[in-house]
């Protein structure tokens, strides 16, 4: 119940940062849903003017959950560890649990975002496409939460948390980069244009995310799922923390 | 009768040989004791025969199943490792009930019972970051005995222990021997070894040798 509470925690951040969006119900009127979206995400409705820290700003309630849950996975291997998976049947089991549980509270984060997005654009009712849009962002900020929250315990697992903090907010940072600059150029380049979840959220808020690349932008989260299994496999338990060598 | 047996096993952690060819076997119902100097491999080999750390080389073999091939764990294991904790936000009791949870083969008076055992009180509410070290010391090996396991394997178990402690350690390990555990004692107090152990071994530099 903590956990979920925390993962819910996106809902009033997100609301916060979108004050304006809030409280003044007017603009949804003044403005089509694209225009929204753009200010939602870019806080400007000049694509030309979209920086890395607006949009930082704008998808930083889903960060929250990766710094709350980015050592999720890694503190069982720590704190407790040796006393509870000496106690495990197996330890592909454990990580299996482990993940699924940590995937229920990436669903809960991202299901307040997007149904944060959905009301600050559309309000209650309205928006020819709402669903499908609310969806694909659900879906998109799943993969974000998620993805991000278990490459930041794999790291962590591999090299230690300090590392594992940085690494994987550099990553976000370049991405959300990559993103920007994608959309700027209109590049044609399959890397920048589909594995980076970022552009795919961005994409999904326009409704111009089609299914076949919903797909392909999951791809990054199975190869990170494959990646911490084996991490949880074959590492030394308690010793994978080099604090304790 | 359970035997837990150890072929050629090597461990190598950044170019460092922790375990060097360690060949011994136990048995059902035996005390087995491990003396060493720090850094001689006492806690590597408990690691090593736990599932916790895969040999570089050689295996572990427990009741003709390999360990990290057969099977990631020994069924049932009961184990206390230097410098591993608790949850420290939690009572002694909910921590040993979040580690019974996993195997669900004890009740909660069973987990009452193991507490008391080790000389605690099972109804104290303070949360473990407010134990003594002695108290901690003591809730951990409450942890290890609990669920009655056919193995257990103590690394340094009467650290920071009193006398009555001390006592308390060498009554369990002689109860769980007597049970049909294998217990499996590393310290570096020949004292400890000398007066508990039926088999002794001397380990060194990641070598096991007799004990003289």
């Amino acid at each position: 119940m903590r956990n979920i509470l925390k993962a819910s925690l996106i809902l009033p951040i997100v609301l916060l940062l979108n004050l304006e969006l809030l409280i003044s119900p007017m603009i949804r009127h003044e403005w089509g849903a694209v225009e929204l979206f753009m200010r939602f995400f870019c806080k400007s409705d000049d694509l030309t003017r979209m920086g890395v820290l607006a949009v930082f700003l704008s998808v930083f309630p889903l960060l929250i959950f990766v710094i709350i849950f980015g050592t999720f996975v890694y503190s069982d291997l720590t704190v407790s560890s040796i006393y509870l998976f000496s106690r495990q049947a197996s330890r592909g089991g454990w990580y299996l649990k482990t993940v699924l549980r940590l995937g229920i509270y990436a669903a809960v984060s991202s299901l307040w975002f997007s149904l944060a997005c959905r009301y600050l654009v559309y309000g209650f009712t309205g928006g020819e496409y709402r669903f499908e849009i609310t969806a694909k962002l659900f879906i998109m900020s799943f993969a974000i939460t998620f993805g991000f929250a278990l490459l930041q315990n794999i790291i962590s697992i591999a090299i230690g948390t300090t590392y594992g903090f940085f690494a994987t907010y550099a990553l976000i940072l370049i991405s959300i980069g990559a993103a920007i600059q994608t959309l700027k150029t209109n590049t044609t380049s399959l890397l920048a244009r589909i594995f980076n979840p970022f552009y795919s959220l961005i994409l999904a808020a326009f409704n111009e995310l089609t299914i076949p690349q919903l797909f392909i932008s999951f791809l990054p989260v199975g190869v990170i799922l494959i990646c911490g299994f084996s991490a949880v496999k074959y590492s030394d338990i308690g010793l994978s923390n080099k604090e304790l060598i | 009768m359970n035997i837990i047996k150890t072929e050629a096993l090597k461990k190598s952690i950044k170019g460092a040989l922790v375990l060097n060819h360690v060949d011994f076997q136990m048995e059902s119902g035996k005390i087995y004791g491990l003396v060493g100097k720090n850094g001689s491999g006492k806690t590597m080999l408990i690691r090593a025969l736990s599932g916790l750390m895969r040999p570089t080389e050689g295996r572990v073999l427990y009741n003709h199943l390999e360990l990290y091939k057969d099977i990631d764990y020994i069924p049932s294991l009961g184990i206390v490792v230097e410098n591993a904790g608790l949850y420290p936000e939690f009572t002694g009791f909910k921590n040993l009930q979040i580690l019974a949870a996993v195997q669900k083969k004890i009740t909660d008076e069973d987990i009452k019972k193991a507490i008391a055992r080790v000389g605690l009180d099972p109804e104290d509410k303070r949360t473990v970051k407010k134990y003594s070290l002695g108290m901690k010391q003591r809730i951990v090996l409450a942890q290890a005995i609990m669920e009655r396991p056919d193995v257990l394997l103590l690394d340094e178990p009467t650290n920071a222990l009193d006398e009555s402690g001390i006592e308390i350690i060498r009554n369990i390990c002689r109860e769980e021997a007597a049970r049909g555990a294998i217990v499996l004692i590393a310290s570096h107090n020949k004292e400890d070894i000398e007066s508990l152990c039926d088999f002794k071994y001397r380990m060194e530099a990641g070598r096991i040798f007799g004990f003289d």
